[in-house]
């Protein structure tokens, strides 16, 4: 009652309360990287309102992981179930009733909004993944292929969408938190190694053979008292490479122009190609400082359609050249950083999971976005977390940031090692 | 758990990070390279896609007459262009839509194309079906198409029994301009045409060239946009000129352009001529009002048969004959060796060692006044008239007025006039005798009516033109960087304005009551004069037996003219084809329209009898 009394300014010393715990540099990352992105989308679209939506969704995202962080995580972890629910219902709507954009379903229509359910999908994989662990600790071989059999659901159903970028960022979310959650390296690499020969068989048979012969032995040292497996990797790696001429044959049309293209731009330089060429010289004739905000040329005259969404980056880098490049990879570098710390200071497994699922998704998204506009990935719709323009997206990843910034304001150690959490 | 979990984590931690640095690390080197390393393709890549050589594609300027009626203007024209394989791989996707085999499909496609191309552009279907079926990359199926042609073709949907029509893919159209000329034959000669490489030929189209097409020189590099639309930085400012902002306006007038062609037309058909030609001049300002030539040509196709395409009235000189007889006479009263009361005593022949020049008639007409030597288009009063100066003087004026040169037309191919030597000239009688009556000397049409134009204005020499100069569209001259010559060189004086006034009054004369007379309007004042030469054999010697060159100069009004007409036929073949029964006629009915044009009033009591006429 008395504090209700005092005037608001006296209750001002009260307000650090509030922020305890609260991991200001992660969000301080955040938001540069937000602002960085705004300003990238309003030069490459100033008549647009993206750049206001994008600003006022961002703010709005990070108000609420604000409010998010304020609330104890680990309550979430009795909802597993149902946010698995969640999502796969969610991707199942959105494959017979999506809209359709480009040949896949992605959007749903929401009444005075759409959005993407294979965005938000993201923090619940995430969230369940962690969810599952963090129950079920990786001890052996056969509770990793647990997990896999978790994620299969709503990856086939992103796979089937077709959303490609989805389906990939979901593996690799899969990965870090296998890997995190105590699945050793190298059964990590052998389950990724029929991928791998299917790529090597096509492109050079030695080193296939190679890999075949690698993957076997390194079966062997991880399952010494196991001859099964080993036997089945080695068996797995060397059918792939038929395998892979299956595999290619799953996917759609644009999927496999997309790959093609990306081993050789030339190859279709006015259609698929013609991205990734025109990226590449956007980014090329930034040169060390770029060519200025709203001055580069490739940027103001359009030469890259929807430049604003995946392609962004592109639009960074002639604007703010190398110099530019390189603080945004700083920021976002810091950015994992902080998750890394918060990671490793976590007050419990499902905490520290929920970090490292949220730094594997971002580095992925961020490795191959850019990888994408400078031509060393694959065209997949991938998008610059922070920095594309896009709602859902940046929504999920300011929603993951909450949850992860719950994480670092529950942990014992981090801020305040007096506090009872 | 939760401590086994982050102890366990620390090499996982290293990993992790690892993981990113390495990312971070392998990205920053990448952009390294790219950035800060630049890559000569990436920049060479730039400059192509940024910088494009803009063809220079201007518009021809329109040819208008004087009041602005297009005689030559630019429409846009397309060369329609197909890229088979781009309609192959369209044969290919229907075949498999309709799962039909590719051959059956291709042949039908290329069949209703090539009848639905004859529809749109007018031509016949087999043009098209051999050229639909080339196994080139791209293919000119026709060139030259209207922009509505271009429309019905971009329309095309072919009907292969599926749910909708199809479009057929791999048109291209190149856009270019195509010259059009409303008023063909009219002005044809005038005008000219151009050539399969859009370069002007005869006529103004040639004289005025670098008028008519702007033609910066470089192609220069142009930023575009990746619509490929260019932006206006660094572009010269030539380019952005607009052509249309102004057309050239020629001096002729359509509606006196179209009444004299007729004339002449009428004429010449009804005395089987080899050609003809009518021209009008204002005295005043040497401007052309009207220049008819006979045979002319569609200059919208010239390709089609070998035509004259020249203007002989401005190229070719002919000895004129009797036409010139009132120059002679202005020369002589404006030396001062004869007046208008001067009389000569015609003995019907003279002698020059072993030549005899005798009148048309072979009579003698006795004694007669400057006027009568006119009217009855006496040679041997001519010769009496020009003694009268010292060759040597006749000679200096004669090339005074430019009778060596040219009249400065602004047409292409003018010829220069011909005069004897001065040494023949001074020494031989003969020559300045000849010269008396219009023989010996020979000039184009052009340079006559010029010179009659000096007597018709009071005695100036005015160079004659075509060209007003380049207009705006309201018809206001606008002088563009002086390449064009709106005003012509300034008016020099040849003849004494008493003797230019003397000679109109003569002439007046000569059709009232001379051999003029069929040139005679009831009510008004015609000045004229005939001429019916022999036909010089011009580059050779001598003259062409049995063929003439008959004429009629005409001014109107007789005193102080507003207009000078003469028209001349070359090889009239009718019975008694003379000057006054051929080209008087014609010249008289020019007149006609003129009077009309001018709205010029009746100056004279219209004949009581007109039975007293001849």
């Amino acid at each position: 009652m008395q504090i209700a009394r005092a005037p608001w300014w006296q209750r001002l010393n009260q307000l650090p309360r509030l922020w305890r715990g609260f991991d200001g540099w992660l969000l301080g990352f955040a938001m540069a990287l937000l602002g960085t992105g705004v300003l990238a989308i309003f030069s490459t679209r100033p008549d647009g309102g993206e750049w206001k939506s994008q600003l006022l969704t961002g703010i709005l995202g990070a108000v609420t992981a604000f409010l998010l962080s304020r609330f104890q995580y680990s309550s979430i972890l009795r909802w597993q179930w149902i946010i698995y629910g969640v999502v796969c219902t969610m991707l199942t709507v959105v494959l017979f009733t999506g809209n359709s954009i480009k040949g896949s379903q992605r959007w749903i229509e929401l009444g005075f909004m759409q959005f993407q359910p294979s965005e938000f999908s993201k923090l619940g994989i995430i969230i369940v993944l962690a969810a599952f662990i963090h129950n079920n600790p990786i001890q052996s071989v056969k509770q990793m292929w647990v997990v896999l059999g978790v994620l299969a659901v709503p990856f086939l159903l992103v796979f089937k969408q077709p959303d490609l970028g989805t389906a990939l960022v979901f593996g690799a979310i899969c990965l870090g938190m296998l890997y995190w959650g105590g699945a050793r390296l190298s059964w990590l690499v052998l389950l990724v190694s029929p991928l791998v020969a299917a790529i090597l068989f096509a492109l050079w048979i030695p080193a296939w053979i190679c890999w075949v012969v690698a993957m076997g032995y390194l079966a062997y040292r991880a399952f010494e008292r196991n001859w099964f497996a080993p036997l089945s990797v080695l068996i797995l790696n060397l059918i792939s490479g038929g395998l892979g001429q299956g595999l290619w044959h799953i996917l759609k049309p644009y999927q496999q122009q997309r790959l093609v293209v990306f081993l050789d731009p030339s190859n279709d330089p006015l259609g698929s190609g013609y991205h990734i060429i025109q990226s590449e010289i956007a980014i090329g004739a930034g040169g060390v400082l770029g060519r200025g905000f709203f001055q580069g040329t490739q940027t103001q005259l359009n030469f890259i359609p929807e430049q604003h969404t995946d392609f962004i980056f592109s639009a960074l880098g002639e604007e703010w050249g190398f110099f530019g490049a390189l603080i945004l990879l700083g920021l976002f570098f810091c950015l994992l950083y902080r998750l890394l710390v918060i990671a490793r200071n976590a007050p419990d497994d499902f905490g520290s999971l929920l970090a490292v699922g949220v730094f594997t998704m971002l580095l992925f998204q961020t490795v191959v976005n850019i990888g994408m506009t400078i031509g060393l990935a694959p065209v997949t719709g991938i998008p610059l977390p922070f920095i594309t323009f896009g709602r859902s997206f940046l929504i999920t990843c300011f929603f993951a940031l909450g949850l992860v910034e719950s994480v670092a304001a529950h942990s014992s150690k981090l801020v305040f090692p007096n506090s009872n959490g | 758990m939760a401590q086994t979990l982050r102890h366990r984590s620390t090499l996982r931690l290293w990993v992790l990070g690892g993981l990113s640095v390495l990312g971070a690390g392998y990205l920053g080197y990448k952009l390294y390279q790219l950035q800060v390393t630049p890559d000569p393709r990436l920049a060479l890549a730039f400059k192509q896609e940024h910088y494009q050589t803009v063809p220079v594609d201007l518009p021809r300027r329109t040819v208008s007459d004087r009041n602005g009626t297009t005689l030559a203007i630019d429409q846009p024209a397309y060369d329609v262009i197909l890229h088979p394989p781009m309609l192959e791989r369209q044969a290919k996707l229907l075949a498999e839509q309709k799962k039909q085999d590719v051959g059956s499909i291709t042949r039908l496609l290329r069949n209703q194309l090539a009848d639905q191309l004859a529809m749109a552009t007018g031509l016949s279907p087999s043009t098209f079906a051999q050229k639909l079926q080339s196994k080139r990359k791209t293919v000119v199926l026709t060139r030259h198409v209207s922009q509505s042609a271009r429309t019905r073709i971009l329309a095309i949907r072919l009907d292969l029994a599926l749910k909708k029509k199809v479009r057929p893919e791999g048109f291209e159209f190149t856009a270019r301009h195509r010259r059009i000329y409303p008023d063909q034959g009219n002005s044809a000669a005038l005008v000219g045409f151009l050539t399969p490489e859009d370069k002007g030929l005869f006529g103004v189209e040639q004289k005025y060239e670098s008028v008519l097409q702007l033609r910066p020189g470089v192609n220069h590099p142009v930023q575009i946009t990746k619509a490929g639309i260019p932006l206006p930085e660094g572009i010269p400012a030539e380019l952005m000129a607009n052509p249309a902002d102004s057309h050239l306006a020629l001096t002729i007038d359509m509606r006196l352009q179209r009444a004299a062609r007729l004339a002449l037309e009428k004429g010449a058909k009804a005395n089987s001529v080899t050609r003809g030609t009518a021209i009008v001049l204002d005295p005043k300002t040497g401007e052309i009002l009207a220049l008819a030539v006979t045979p002319t040509f569609d200059n919208n196709h010239v390709l089609h048969g070998k035509k004259q395409f020249g203007n002989w009235a401005v190229t070719d000189i002919y000895e004129p004959g009797s036409t010139f007889k009132p120059i002679n006479v202005a020369i002589a009263l404006t030396a001062g060796t004869i007046t208008p009361n001067t009389y000569v005593y015609d003995e019907g022949q003279m002698k020059f060692g072993r030549f005899t020049v005798s009148n048309y008639d072979h009579q003698g007409r006795g004694s007669l006044s400057v006027t009568q030597v006119l009217m009855f288009s006496d040679n041997i009063g001519m010769i009496k008239l020009m003694k009268t100066m010292k060759p040597r003087d006749y000679l200096a004026h004669l090339e005074n007025l430019g009778l060596r040169g040219k009249s400065g037309i602004d047409l292409p191919g003018e010829n220069r006039a011909l005069l004897a030597s001065k040494f023949s000239f001074v020494n031989y009688p003969a020559v300045p005798a000849t010269t008396a009556f219009g023989q010996g000397v020979a000039l184009t049409p052009i340079q006559l009516i010029r010179l009659h134009g000096a007597i018709a204005n009071g005695g100036m020499l005015v160079e004659p033109r075509i060209v007003r100069g380049l207009e705006d569209s309201d018809g206001r001259l606008v002088n563009v960087r002086d390449r064009i010559k709106p005003v012509p060189h300034s008016p020099r004086r040849v003849f004494s304005p008493e003797a230019a006034k003397a000679v109109q009054d003569m002439m007046f004369h000569v059709v009232q009551d001379g051999t003029g007379k069929p040139a005679r309007i009831p009510g008004y004042a015609v000045g004229g004069k005939t001429g019916t030469a022999q036909k010089a054999n011009i580059g050779g010697h001598g003259y062409l037996k049995g063929k003439k060159i008959t004429s009629f100069v005409a001014y109107l009004p007789a005193r102080d003219p507003k207009y000078v007409v003469l028209v001349v036929l070359d090889e009239p073949k009718s019975e008694n084809a003379f000057g006054s029964t051929t080209a008087a006629p014609i010249a008289r009915e020019i007149c006609q329209e003129l009077i009309a044009y001018a709205h010029l009033l009746p100056t004279m009591p219209i004949a009581k009898k007109p039975s007293a006429q001849p």
